[in-house]
This record gives C-alpha cells, structure tokens and sequence, in this order.
C-alpha cells in the first residue's frame, strides 16, 4: 500500500513539474514575434474593446524585468487586438492581454508562457570566394589550407608592355551575423573593420572606409577586397590578407547591442595568401 | 618667297627619307634576320623561363636556347607574331602552376629588302694604263726590268633596302685575272689576295674594291705582254649583322674588260 503511494506521489509531482515547467513556445533572443487574440472575429463583439498587453515573470506575479523584452507595437490601445514584442533576454515569460469590454465593467485576461532561449550576439568572418562558399571546411578532421594560398590575379595573364604594372588581386570574406545562434535578419547590424591590404567594398551593404553597415533582412554579407600585387623578387613578399571586425552591434528595438560571443572569429582563421609572380622585366630588343 | 619655298622642298625631301630608312629591329624585323630578346629574371630563385610565339614553326626558327634570359628568333616570313616569355615559379605546389608572370611583344616581320650590289666606278671598256713613256731601263731592248706603270680599277659594293644603324659584310672574289691571265702584281685593296671578306661599319653606304696590277708585267706573254683581260668582281654572303642576307644575287657581279696596252720593247739601235 505505502509501495503504492509513493509510486502515486511520483507520478503526481512529475505531472506538476511538467505542468510548471511546460511553455506554449519558445523563442530566440532578441526574435520578434507577434501575439494575437481574437483572429477569428477581431471586430464583432470585440469592437471598440481596449486591449492591454504586460509581459509578466514566469510565476506570473509581476512585469518582466524591464530591458529583457520590449514592445515593437502596443501596448494599450483599443482594437489593439495584436502586438509585436522583441526579447532582448533569455527567461521565461509570460505575456498576457486584458480585453476590457467598451463600458470597462468586464475584463478578460489570457496568457501565454513563452520560454526564450539564450544565445549570444556572434560575428563571424570566414575567407570565402566570390558567391560566400568558405574556401576552408574547418570541420573537416584536417582542414585543408592549401585553398587560401592562391597566385595572384594577373599570374598568367600579359603584363602590358612598357609598363611594370602587375595588377592586383580581389579576394572574398564572408562576414556573418548569429544571435541567439539563429542567424539576424530582425535589425541592422555593424562593425568596424581592418583588413591587412586592399580596399574593401561590397554589393551586400554600406562600406566605409573603417565600417560596415548592413541592412534589415540580411544576416550576411560577402566584402570584397582589391589588393595591389606585389610581384618578386622574394618569395617573402606574399600577401597574407585577413579582415578583422570590431565594434560589432546588433540594432534591436531599444537600440543598439553590443556582441557578447568571442571575438576570436572576427577574423578569418587563417589569412588569405596572395603568391606573387616573377618580377619578370619588359623584353628588349637588339 | 621662292628661296623659303625651296628651303621648305629641301626639308620635307630630308624628312622623307629620313621616314623612309627601313629599320631592320627585333620589332620590325626583316624576313631573314635574327634578333636577340632578353628580359631580367626576377630575383626569385626558383623559376624556369620559356619563349613561344604561338606561330607555326615555318615562319621562325628559334637559334639556341629557349629557356634563357635571352632567346635568338630567325625570323623567316613576312606577317606579324607575337613573341612570349613566360616566368614561372618551381618553388609551389604543382597545383598552383607556378603564377607565372608573362611578357610579350609584338613583332611585325617585313619583306627583306637588303640588297648588296656590285657595280662598276669607270667605263667598262677601256684600255690598261701605261706610263709614256716607258723608260727603258737597260737600254737594252728589253722589257724585262721596265716598268709599264700599273692598271688600276675601282668598284663599289654598295647596300640598298637595309637598316644604315646596322653593320654589314661580303665576300668578294677576283676573278681571274691572276690564274688564266697571269698578270703580276695584282693588289686588291693594297693585299695580294683575290678574295676575302670586307665587314661595313654602320652608316656606311658603299665600300670601294681597287684592284691594281703591272702593266705588261704578263709572265708567259711575250716581252711580258698583257692579254685582253676581263676583271670581274663577285660577292657573295651579303648580309647584315643580324644574319639578314642579300635579297637580289641578280646584282652581284661587275665586270671591267681591260684592253691590252702595245707591250713594245725600248728602241735599240746600231
């Protein structure tokens, strides 16, 4: 009989542990997502209603710590069927609306538990080539280097004659932005950058001489850099090109956030190697 | 007016053929000629060099090596190639192909106009020259030991259709006036020989061959009486310091006919 109780007793506190701990759905950090009531007849009975939207603690019993979630619409207003709200901190919530019918004597609460998932705002600069395909699969057992080492553009090609004008060289690094670990498209994003050699421009966002600015809907970004050549008269004399971002933020709903994940990957794991061409001279006559 | 306008005639008459001066260069080659490419490698230890001109092999002939800071091209028909060097690095990964570095130029191969030619200073046909009169030197009606003086003439061996800056040269041949003719004392630019070579500085147009001989100095002629001889010059291996050779051999002989001069003997008595 006591074998059976405390089988019972068992049974009983898993089922409320799940019942506590269970959530309606989880999000990522710094995700917007929209809430809504009512979807099936937004007007009819509810017409002229004044919705109020709170994000609650988990328990229930008070806001949510200022700075963790933040209204994109909304809160209050009447209609105000619908709202969009930004985390901004991992924690579980709850966020609940208060329909309050047009005369203010009846109000109705619903709330829904959302668990968000905690994650850091992460750059991640990789050599790539011209479509962003990384030149190194760093997960391979034994990445294979030998790809960022490549001849210069004008190797092979004819150097104008009368003129020591070896040309120069484009290479690729392909920047990405993670927060949460879910690639961001919900905000613009930045950085600063210094890149070894070269001149820096990209089709895929804003580039300044020392800064980058992408735009909302774009979690990466392909930067090309233009690199003079520098051909013989030494081996030496490779270009070891990287690109290093600093200053790296996420814009959210209440403004700019800094990168909180390592910086190690704010460079390419390893340079990009130019190899210079024979300092050929011009060909002279008799 | 009138001098201003010839002076301007004078001047534009120099500049014409001063433009119309063939130069026979490594860029403007003439068919025939062989010229030197050369670049400086770079400093990098480990690279190879190789020439090419992306033309079928009859129309030019690599002489030597083609792997050299210098290559040597016979160029031998007329149109216009491209020469290539290209440097490549032995000191990387066989995949990367060496990032070779490669030079060219452009060669335009013109039709060979060099020309040596052999031509006559004086009248073709004229008599030896005698000194009169002859002293008879014995008193002995003999002409054994006087002297009839020397028969001199001059030809030229002049250069036409090629490039001045360059040096030039020929063989030349006498013939045969010291062999079938057997006249003495033949001198052919002061030098007792019948033949040789004659290399031309630059800027030199034409070169003079003078060919002296004695007079009635014949050894199996009677009284050393000298036969109607004919002097002909012949060249041959006409050709420029770049291997260009003579275009028209149709021009390369010149012949004088000397007539005999009396080989009359001093005037003895009783």
């Amino acid at each position: 009989m006591k074998r059976l109780l405390k089988i019972t007793l068992v049974l009983a506190i898993s089922l409320i542990a799940f019942g506590t701990y269970a959530q309606d759905a989880t999000h990522n950090v710094f995700s917007k997502h929209t809430f809504k009531v009512n979807v099936t007849d937004p007007s009819g009975d509810h017409t002229g209603n004044t919705y109020t939207w709170t994000v609650l603690n988990a328990a229930g019993t008070a806001e949510a710590t200022a700075g963790t979630f933040s209204f994109i619409t909304g809160p209050s207003a009447v209609d105000l069927n619908e709202v969009e709200i930004q985390w901004l901190a991992s924690g579980d919530y709850l966020v609940q609306v208060s329909e309050q019918n047009a005369s203010g004597a009846c109000t109705t609460l619903r709330q829904i538990s959302i668990k968000v998932d905690g994650g850091d705002v992460d750059l991640l600069v990789e050599a790539c080539d011209a479509t962003g395909t990384p030149l190194v699969d760093y997960t391979a057992t034994t990445p294979d280097l030998i790809t960022l080492s490549t001849c210069n553009d004008k190797s092979g090609e004819i150097i104008t004659r009368g003129s020591d004008d070896f040309g120069s060289s484009v290479r690729y690094f392909k920047v990405s932005m993670t927060a949460g670990g879910v690639a961001w498209i919900q905000g613009t994003w930045k950085f600063d950058y210094v890149a070894t050699a070269g001149t820096v421009t990209s089709t895929d966002a804003t580039v300044g001489a020392t800064n980058v600015a992408v735009a909302l809907g774009t979690s990466s970004i392909v930067l090309k850099v233009d690199v003079s050549n520098t051909p013989g008269p030494v081996v030496s004399e490779s270009i070891n090109l990287n690109l290093t971002a600093s200053a790296v933020s996420i814009n959210t709903n209440t403004g700019d956030v800094n990168e909180t994940g390592t910086v190690d990957n704010n460079k390419a794991k390893d340079a990009i190697v130019i190899l210079p061409s024979p300092k050929t001279s011009d060909i002279s006559i008799d | 007016m009138k001098s201003l306008l010839k002076l301007l005639m004078v001047f534009v008459g120099v500049l014409l053929i001063t433009n119309t001066q063939a130069q026979n260069t490594g860029t403007t080659p003439y068919a025939g000629s062989t010229h030197t490419y050369t670049i400086t490698k770079s400093s990098i230890a480990g690279t190879t060099l190789a020439w090419s001109t992306g033309t079928a092999t009859t129309n030019y002939n690599f002489v030597g090596a083609t792997d050299g800071a210098s290559v040597q091209v016979e160029w031998l028909v007329a149109g216009t190639y491209t020469l290539q060097v290209t440097e490549t690095r032995t000191d990387l990964d066989v995949a990367l192909a060496g990032c070779p570095t490669v030079r060219t130029i452009s060669v335009t191969v013109t039709a060979n106009t060099f020309d040596v030619i052999a031509a006559l200073v004086s009248t073709t046909e004229a008599c030896a020259t005698v000194s009169n009169p002859v002293v008879d030197v014995s008193a002995d009606g003999d002409n054994s030991d006087d002297v009839f003086g020397t028969t001199t003439r001059e030809y030229t061996v002049s250069m036409a259709g090629g490039d001045l800056a360059k040096t030039w040269s020929f063989d030349y041949a006498i013939s045969d006036i010291a062999t079938s003719d057997n006249v003495t004392g033949v001198l052919v630019n002061g030098v007792a020989a019948l033949s040789g070579t004659v290399n031309v500085p630059v800027n030199t147009a034409s070169q003079t061959i003078t060919v002296v001989y004695n007079t009635n100095k014949n050894i199996s002629g009677t009284n050393g009486q000298d036969p109607d001889i004919s002097i002909a010059l012949t060249i041959s291996n006409g050709e420029d310091e770049l291997g260009t050779p003579d275009s028209n051999v149709a021009n390369d002989v010149a012949t004088y006919t000397v007539n005999a001069v009396p080989a009359t003997t001093g005037i003895t008595t009783d």
